[in-house]
């Protein structure tokens, strides 16, 4: 990965943040230093870890971390013109999730080291207890039980889990197929949709069964079971209809939103008319009027970004997670080993699936599900999760690279 | 600032950010798009591999004056090529002065390598012996056991090496260094072709006399020899005795 390939995209990155906080610097009558300040930490976290990162590894993905890098600075900058303080924490929880990768890279350079049974059972054990935590001393938080706040900030296990899934699922699914065996990892899924849906945090449920069925077939390419284990999602889905009031209202107010306005149906009609009034161009930085929208700056920050960058801006983000899951799958189809290829496939599918869940809800095109846009919506946990799946991304590219260049190590 | 000329610098500057978002965009589109094909053509590479080819220069002549079987032939090299008498080398050449495992070309990294098995008659450089593998470049003239060759590189100095999946491996590639020491080249083998006359080595050779044309030791070198040559067609069909995996 020649260097200067992404390192003029990362300029572009960086100017694009520079001139935006620069211009949100002066929305206000008195200079807002806190904007040139929020700019600085940003560009140290992003161009300081690229820098680093690209000159460390030989075999890093460039175009991975670019991509997530622009996710990273869009978010940041909206965030900041919804709230600076807001921002800030974001830009605490990048700065972290940023370390983490750099950690994880450097210290898992052998995917396989970590892909044994025993510590597998001790990891399971773990995420259960540990998403089990909100229901014990957690808060509620729309409805849904699956926070919990620790003072300065607050986590949520639902989101961290993930990526303990995955790396369950891969443990097991790279070495045994037939049904029988899977079950230590079936009874782990199992658990840990039941605490989900305890914890009615369906969004998370909906995420974790896609990541589900996509590497199961990617392991076994049973498509008798995927196609039964879909069937069962969507009877699931309909059970939950059944069960649940507030599954009801979602579907009701994304069949017709307007019908339903002062209700369940307000901010998907407020999102719609939103990214409407922006435009192709946007209304411009600060000119909107996002604070209308319910979870404007977690789940709906889209619908800020259209509103005020305008849909074309909007539709870049879309590319971008697209591209997101392009690369993704190029890194997992160059992976020798099962096991690497399933945690690259895990990975992908769980951002990429949460994305279009989300953006998909916002659009009107599926019904809403509670779910953060990766590395753009205000969140710790979700930023944290994100960043180590694309460190999880970047340690199988950095095999394949080792690989290809035939060095000993692999 | 106030909130009109804010607001004016605002508007205008949304075209600003379209514009950059959709070039970054663009710029990471086509990165992305040409990395990939630059794989699928790694890819097709290392299918028709070929470092070059290795053309015989001398002899020239049989002792006879008509000219030698040997003459004008071109062998393919691939990443790794043994020479020798030996059935089971890459480039086989069945030659009285040519040991079973004399020699080997092969590539390291982007280069490549001649290297000597340790025959008693040495591998010969541009005129000189060589004591280690020596890299090679395009036009060097390399001397093995009476037969001269002048190769020619094609792919000098490549640096990234096409993607080899490791399952794929079936071992045809092994460090010929490893040999050095081997005691394969065995006078007393039963390796050597059962047609010769004697014990198959014929008489004892001299570099020197390569020089003198129409000399008598000369013409003891070819008179068994020709009739014996027969097109040798297994070139090319991949060997793999003996194989030991190269540490990748």
């Amino acid at each position: 990965m020649k260097k200067g390939k992404t390192g003029g995209l990362m300029s572009l990155i960086i100017i694009f943040e520079l001139s935006a906080f620069g211009l949100l610097a002066f929305r206000d009558g008195a200079v807002d230093t806190n904007a040139f300040i929020a700019a600085g930490i940003l560009f140290l976290v992003l161009a300081g870890s690229y820098a680093l990162l690209t000159a460390a590894f030989k075999h890093l993905d460039g175009f991975l971390l670019v991509i997530v890098y622009t996710l990273l600075a869009v978010g940041m900058v909206v965030q900041y013109r919804i709230n600076p303080d807001i921002a800030f924490k974001q830009l605490l929880s990048i700065a972290i999730g940023v370390a983490a990768m750099a950690f994880i890279m450097i210290f898992l350079r052998k995917l396989e080291r970590i892909n044994n049974t025993k510590l597998c059972t001790i990891v399971m054990v773990g995420s259960v207890l540990f998403l089990a935590l909100p229901l014990a001393i957690g808060s509620e938080q729309g409805g849904a039980k699956n926070w919990i706040d620790l003072g300065f900030f607050s986590l949520q296990p639902g989101e961290l889990i993930k990526i303990t899934l995955i790396y369950a699922l891969a443990v097991y699914l790279s070495e045994r197929t037939k049904l029988k065996k899977l079950i230590p990892v079936g009874v782990f899924v199992l658990l840990l949709m039941v605490l989900l849906i305890a914890e009615k945090d369906l969004g998370a449920a909906l995420i974790y069964a896609g990541v589900i069925i996509a590497m199961y077939y990617a392991a076994t390419g049973n498509v008798w079971v995927t196609v039964a284990g879909i069937g069962a999602g969507a009877g699931a889905a309909v059970i939950s209809y059944e069960l649940f009031s507030h599954v009801r209202v979602r579907v009701a107010a994304w069949r017709n939103p307007w019908a339903s306005y002062y209700d369940g149906g307000y901010q998907i009609a407020q999102g719609l008319m939103a990214i409407a009034s922006g435009g192709l161009f946007g209304l411009g930085l600060n000119l909107g009027t996002p604070k209308v929208i319910p979870a404007y700056h977690t789940d709906y920050i889209f619908a800020v970004i259209c509103e005020e960058m305008g849909i074309i801006v909007g539709l870049c983000v879309i590319a971008l997670y697209v591209l997101f899951l392009v690369r993704g799958m190029s890194i997992s189809m160059g992976s020798a080993d099962r096991f690497s290829a399933l945690i690259a496939l895990g990975c992908t599918v769980y951002i990429a699936l949460q994305a279009f869940v989300i953006l998909g809800g916002i659009l009107k095109l599926i019904p809403l599900t509670g779910v953060t846009l990766p590395f753009v919506s205000y969140g710790g946990s979700s930023v944290l999760t994100g960043l180590v799946a694309v460190a999880l991304l970047q340690v199988v590219a950095a095999q394949n690279g080792r690989r290809r260049e035939g060095e000993t190590g692999f | 600032m106030s909130e009109s000329a804010y607001e004016i610098a605002a508007l205008t500057m949304r075209f600003w950010f379209t514009a950059l978002m959709v070039f970054l965009l663009w710029r990471i589109i086509r990165a992305v798009l040409r990395d990939y094909s630059a794989q699928r053509t790694a890819k097709k590479a290392d299918t028709g591999y070929s470092l070059g080819v290795l053309e015989v220069v001398a002899p020239k002549a049989d002792g006879r004056g008509r000219p030698h079987p040997l003459y004008g032939r071109r062998f393919a090299l691939k990443r790794e090529n043994r020479i020798g008498r030996a059935g089971s080398s890459d480039i086989r050449i069945k030659h009285s002065g040519i040991a079973p495992h004399q020699a080997s070309i092969f590539q390291k990294g982007n280069r490549v390598l001649l290297s000597d098995y340790g025959g008693k008659k040495g591998v010969y450089l541009n005129g000189e012996r060589i004591e280690e593998d020596t890299p090679l470049v395009d036009g060097d003239e390399i001397a093995v056991g009476g037969v001269e060759f002048v190769l020619h590189l094609l792919t000098a100095g490549q640096t990234a090496r096409p993607e080899r999946r490791a399952i794929e491996d079936d071992g045809e590639f092994e460090n010929p260094v490893e040999y050095a020491d081997s005691d394969e080249y065995d006078a007393d083998s039963d390796e050597y072709d059962a047609d010769e006359p004697g014990d198959g080595r014929g008489e004892p050779y001299d570099w020197t006399d390569f020089v003198r044309e129409g000399g008598e030791a000369e013409k003891a070198q070819y008179d068994g020899e020709y009739d014996e040559y027969e097109p040798d067609d297994s070139q090319g069909a991949p060997q793999k005795r003996h194989i030991r995996r190269w540490r990748r």
